[in-house]
């Protein structure tokens, strides 16, 4: 295992909620950082660095400089990180980056969306998507994972059953995560199947249920982290890559980009599989994981559906993965929902995750998706102590 | 299963193409029910939507050639609840992906009333190209003709896409 190359040493995490009545987007994420930034044992003066994400609706530009304007910032380093659901991860990274380039020492990652009950409204040209997807039926992200899901089944056999079990276990682990927007809400598979058909093979409870939310993390070097005298999480090794936009674009339809970027995420970490003891991959559909969990090689291409039968999800089990329950069980507040990932990972690896707790949680492999799994980012972290 | 034919679409007020400088002779050649593909002079690539440059190759010289119109499908998915409210009319149609014999990748709506009873499309199905009328446009949908294409594989295609007609479990 290498040298960490940066260390997370702050976590901030709202709980999510259906609607907001009036909050703003940057009011909660100025909620976020506050406990993220506390949670580090450092204040508002130290932060001079910014991450933040795509804010369509509330704020569709200057996002970097709205957020520091709000929360008092001046940071010598800030951007956009505009990958969707890789956007979390990829701002992890970045951080590092930019920590080792000399840029900043103490970067702010946020993330979140406030959701009034009337929607925001959401860019009405969205090139090429507007132009050779819309006009023809097809709009929006259930169709396309609906059509990742399908050419799964056509091709491998992969079961409408097998694809309801990963929601089943996401909601079973949320039991276990009083902030989970489904927690008090177990499922079955034939709740699962018995739910709305959105666009075949997804029903609805194989979505996110999208929510208000938000999340912060905050990085700093190695070196500044053992000052602070607070257990972290060390970032070993990240992974990136971004092939299309439509899934017209996509090189293949049953395997992505995360399978290159979580092989570079441990190649940089210099660790292999069997050095993994905890999975929080991003879920924004059931087949995601599915895919997500043959990219990482964990099982051969095609052959989840049959792998999930003899392997255990739970915090307790032989593959324990998104054990805040997943986006599926957690929520999807906007980018606080891929972060969720990454803040599941350093509560287990601190030990601070409760009643879930892993007993060994080893390394942590966190994934990232976004658009129409194509933006993929990956990051291999390990405890502090 | 939807019996639906490329005469249903003709009132349907959805959001029209939003055609560019790069491709409205793509868009303009399907008024005239034609279906092309915008091709590179260097190195041959035939490519999904029409750019300004080629996608692998990044040659400016590019040409639109007249497509087969047979195509391959790649997967599909039978939409119930549609991202616009607009498409609720015609509710549960099927989108997918094609791949033409040269190579390019479209998404489509996709016909499916020649389909026996009850047979759903599957990956590996062969489609033909309908120009059909869709309010103010003529779009290329895709009739499936539920016999397997025997395409040939091309490199850089998805070899388990490629290899489907083995894979595909009983119905
Ligand atoms: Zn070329």
């Amino acid at each position: 295992m290498r040298a960490p190359l940066a260390t997370i040493v702050g976590i901030g995490e709202l709980t999510p909620r259906r609607s907001t009545t009036g909050e703003s987007s940057l009011g909660l994420m100025a909620e976020a950082a506050a406990l993220a930034v506390a949670d580090a044992g450092l204040g508002p003066e130290d932060v001079d660095g910014l991450l933040v994400g795509q804010q369509y609706g509330e704020i569709p530009m200057h996002v970097p400089a709205s957020v520091a304007e709000y929360l008092g910032l001046r940071p010598t380093a800030a951007n956009v990180v505009d990958l969707g659901g890789a956007s979390a991860a990829g701002m992890v990274w970045r951080a590092a980056a930019a920590i080792r380039a000399g840029m900043c020492e103490v970067v702010l990652c946020v993330g979140g969306a406030a959701r009034p009950a009337t929607g925001f409204p959401r860019s009405s040209y969205r090139a090429p998507i507007r132009e050779y997807d819309v006009p023809f039926g097809a709009s929006g992200a259930n169709t396309t994972y609906a059509m990742i899901a399908q050419a799964h089944m056509d091709t491998y056999g992969t079961t409408a059953e097998e694809l309801a079990e990963i929601a089943v276990r996401s909601r079973a682990n949320a039991q276990l995560n009083p902030a989970a927007i489904f927690h008090g809400r177990p499922i079955t598979v034939e709740d699962v199947l018995a739910s709305p058909m959105i666009s075949a093979p997804i029903h609805m409870l194989e979505a996110v249920m999208e929510a208000a939310g938000a999340s912060a993390l905050v990085v700093v070097s190695p070196e500044r982290a053992r000052g602070l005298g607070r257990a972290g999480a060390h970032l070993l090794g990240a992974g990136e890559k971004v092939t299309h936009r439509a899934l017209s674009g996509a090189p293949a339809i049953t395997t992505g980009p995360l399978k290159d970027a979580m092989a570079h995420a441990m190649a940089q970490a210099e660790v292999g599989l069997a050095d993994l003891g905890n999975y929080q991959l991003y879920d924004c559909y059931t087949i995601v994981v599915g895919i997500t969990i043959e990219d990482l090689g964990v099982v051969a291409p095609g052959k989840f559906g049959p792998w999930l039968a003899d392997h255990d999800f739970s915090p307790t089990g032989d593959f324990p993965m998104n054990t805040h329950g997943g986006q599926l069980g957690f929520s999807q507040c906007g980018l606080a929902g891929p972060m969720s990932h990454v803040v599941e990972a350093v509560r287990q690896l601190r030990g601070e995750a409760g009643e879930r707790q892993i007993p060994d949680p080893r390394l942590s492999m966190v994934t990232g998706n976004g658009a129409t799994l194509s933006e993929a980012a990956a990051l291999v972290l390990g405890g502090t102590s | 299963m939807s019996l639906r034919g490329e005469r249903a679409y003709a009132d349907l007020s959805v959001a029209p193409p939003t055609p560019t400088a790069e491709s409205r002779p793509w868009w303009d050649a399907l008024r005239a029910g034609r279906l092309t593909v915008q091709t590179c002079g260097a190195c041959g690539t035939a490519q999904g939507y029409p750019r300004t440059r080629c996608v692998r190759c990044w040659s400016a010289e590019l040409s639109f050639v007249e497509a087969t119109g047979r195509a391959e499908l790649v997967t599909h998915s039978e939409v119930h609840r549609p991202g616009q409210a607009s498409w609720g009319a015609v509710t549960p149609y099927y989108v997918g992906l094609v791949r033409l014999e040269e190579g390019a990748t479209l998404l489509t709506h996709l016909l499916t009333d020649v389909l026996p009873e009850g047979r759903r499309p599957r990956v590996g199905d062969r489609c033909d190209v309908v120009p059909v009328q869709v309010g103010e446009w003529v779009l290329p949908f895709f009739r499936v003709a539920g016999v397997r294409p025997g395409l040939p594989v091309r490199d850089g295609h998805d070899a388990v896409e490629s290899t489907v007609t083995d894979l595909v479990p009983p119905e």
